[in-house]
């Protein structure tokens, strides 16, 4: 492991996590004195290609936006290490690493939330720029409304706070604010399940012209899975705080591996009424992150779970040209059919 | 603090606030100039008008040694006003600092912290007020420093709350992600959104100090006779309420009102520091 970290990355890749692991300790029984850990990224790894869109879809809860947290250090990782243009970033000290932040930046959920009641757009957007440029306050004014203006902001609109703003907007300034350092990641974290389905697209929309005219890459986090489709190169699925399974985009959605993944597939709604789908329902519910028991993380919710699956863990692993998959029953050909819709067995 | 160039627009939509504003500033004018202002010396004592009712000559009536009651309470305005600032003043620093930093960090800090504020709480605030100012020789530095240090704790617990509460808040996240200092996230981010009740604390711990005052001036504790703090003006006159009323009504209707003038001040700057509350 130590080897690999110390290999420079494949030309493409951007960055890479390893063996990434956050719990968060939770204190239980008498007087606190047992702990146990909620394992919200547990044993992860994958690389991110420069210039892509990765999108990061599971359901509430499985660790997705934890994951990204921790990939730019907002938070601290409890194992593993991420690996950015041959920068081991955890073990940046601290002043290096507050200047590293600079290549990294992220988009939040909630418009409402992620802007600063009390400070005005001009403040909220160039607020990295006086962390970092020791600019001149007229280059400052100038630099906002650049941003502003490449987000679809009016310039005019620097002197007014936050809550003038519809979220829509909002949201435009809080990727301004990403913008303002020329970063080269950007983290989504589900930057539209607040918005209106009408404002979605057009986020959407800035969200992919941006990131052809700075050469961004995005890691873009999201339980919608149409959204994701629409935006992503490739896609990787969470469960539990496991990626389960990770590939190219119409590869995954055309045929996926993981049994987890065919579930959450299944429920997509498709927009055309003739088209009968079997939508495939788990059974059970998902088990604690604290406590999920030996094996596969699916296991118990699985159709086609058997002993080994109870007993170890699937490895990770590339079934061949990039499609990453954790799971010991796959079988492509069934796999295959499954979600093809014009396969007999989905007509029934 | 969002203290801009609407301030005065908010401020002057609101009557209440212009209420408040005028009656701080009425009394720190009397104070400033009150030996202008007052007929008489406060310490002039008439041997031949003792106990005296209001008159041309004695406005307010005199006392049971023959001072003139409205130059008192005229020169009692400096005592109140400095006591009220300053013990509020050094209170809530106190509280701000080590409520921020203990909000802040967190963790064993933040137990530390917390632990020192029960155990300042846990005294009866007027006895450990006594203590010090017995400790520290009687007189008004003494009164003004006890409140300053009996009080911390309660500002340090709303502070600490209040960033509790902020400091999950993604704006938070979004400023570190920036690089920003701790330094910079405290002051930029977590204190101007937590500020707001501070300052009504702040305004109502003014009043409640001028009153403290008062009480510890009747234990003679706080302000040594001649001078003429509103407190002991009204403990000494509740000997003679039946006599001379005006003696203890006076002294508490000025309280009063700078309490009031204090309120609605501390209102209006809350909301004038709420941009959302600007049309």
């Amino acid at each position: 492991m130590s080897v690999e970290a110390e290999t420079a990355l494949a030309s493409g890749t951007l960055i890479r996590v390893e063996h990434l692991k956050k719990w968060f300790p939770v204190k239980e029984g008498f007087a606190h004195m047992q702990t146990q850990f909620l394992k919200a990224v547990d044993d992860v790894s994958f690389d991110i290609i420069r210039g892509e869109t990765l999108g990061l879809v599971g359901e509430s809860g499985c660790g997705k936006t934890t994951l990204g947290r921790v990939i730019i250090c907002l938070e601290k990782a409890t194992e593993g290490k991420v690996v950015f243009e041959n920068t081991d970033i955890f073990n940046l000290p601290p002043k290096e690493l507050r200047s590293f932040r600079q290549n990294m930046q992220i988009v939040f959920q909630d418009p409402h939330d992620s802007l600063n009641p009390r400070m005005k757009v001009e403040e909220i957007v160039g607020e990295p720029l006086e962390i970092y440029g020791k600019m001149k306050r007229a280059e400052l004014r100038k630099r906002v409304s650049e941003l502003l203006d490449v987000v679809g902001l009016s310039p005019s609109h620097a002197r007014r706070f936050p809550h003038e703003f519809s979220g829509g907007q909002r949201q435009r300034i809080g990727v301004a604010r990403a913008l303002a350092l020329n970063p080269k990641f950007i983290v989504c974290d589900e930057p539209v399940s607040a918005l209106d389905v009408s404002i979605q697209s057009q986020t959407i929309n800035l969200l992919e012209d941006l990131q052809e005219e700075f050469e961004l890459t995005y890691l873009f986090i999201s339980h919608d899975l149409s959204v994701v489709k629409h935006i992503s190169d490739r896609v990787a699925v969470m469960y539990l705080g496991k990626v389960v399974e990770l590939a190219d985009k119409e590869d995954l959605y055309r045929n996926a591996y993981h049994p987890y993944t065919k579930a959450l597939l299944s429920a997509v709604p498709v927009p055309n009424p003739r088209l009968e789908k079997k939508r495939i329902i788990l059974e059970g519910s998902v088990p604690s992150p604290m406590d999920r028991g030996p094996g596969c993380c699916f296991s118990s919710r699985c159709w086609l779970a058997q002993d080994i699956c109870r007993q170890e863990e699937p490895p990770f692993e590339d079934c061949g040209s990039g499609h990453f998959a954790a799971c010991f029953m796959i079988e492509k050909e069934e796999a295959a059919c499954t979600l093809n819709p014009d396969w007999p067995g989905n007509k029934e | 603090m969002a203290i801009n160039d609407s301030f005065w627009q908010i401020f002057s939509r609101r009557k209440s606030a212009y209420i408040g504003l005028f009656i701080i500033v009425a009394y720190v004018v009397i104070a400033l100039f009150a030996p202008w202002i007052a007929p008489h010396d406060y310490r002039a004592q008439d041997r031949t008008s003792i106990m005296e009712a209001p008159s041309a000559e004695y406005p307010l009536g005199t006392d049971r040694v023959g001072r003139c009651l409205l130059s008192r309470i005229i020169y009692g305005a400096r005592i109140s006003l400095t006591v009220g600032l300053v013990a509020v003043g050094i209170g809530a620093s106190i509280g701000l600092i080590i409520g921020s930093i203990s909000g802040y960090m967190g963790g064993w800090v933040d137990r530390v912290v917390m632990g020192l504020v029960d155990i300042v709480w846990s005294f009866p605030t007027m006895l450990l007020a006594i203590a010090l100012t017995a400790i520290l020789q009687p007189g008004l530095h003494s009164v003004i420093i006890a409140l300053g240090l009996v009080t911390w704790p309660e500002y340090a617990r709303i502070i600490r709350s209040q960033f509790l509460a902020v400091k999950q808040k993604e704006f938070v996240e979004a400023a570190r992600s920036v690089g920003a200092s701790d330094f910079r996230i405290i002051r930029k981010h977590l204190l101007p959104n937590s500020i707001a009740p501070i300052i009504v604390v702040a305004t109502l711990g003014m009043a409640t100090a001028v009153l403290v005052e008062a009480t510890f001036s009747y234990l003679g504790l706080g302000a040594q006779p001649p001078q003429p703090s509103w407190g002991s003006i009204l403990s000494m006159g509740k000997d003679f309420i039946y006599h001379q009323p005006l003696m203890s009504i006076a002294p508490g209707v000025a309280i009063m009102i700078m309490v009031l003038g204090f309120n609605l001040l501390g209102d209006a700057i809350r909301d004038v520091m709420d941009p959302r509350l600007k049309k």
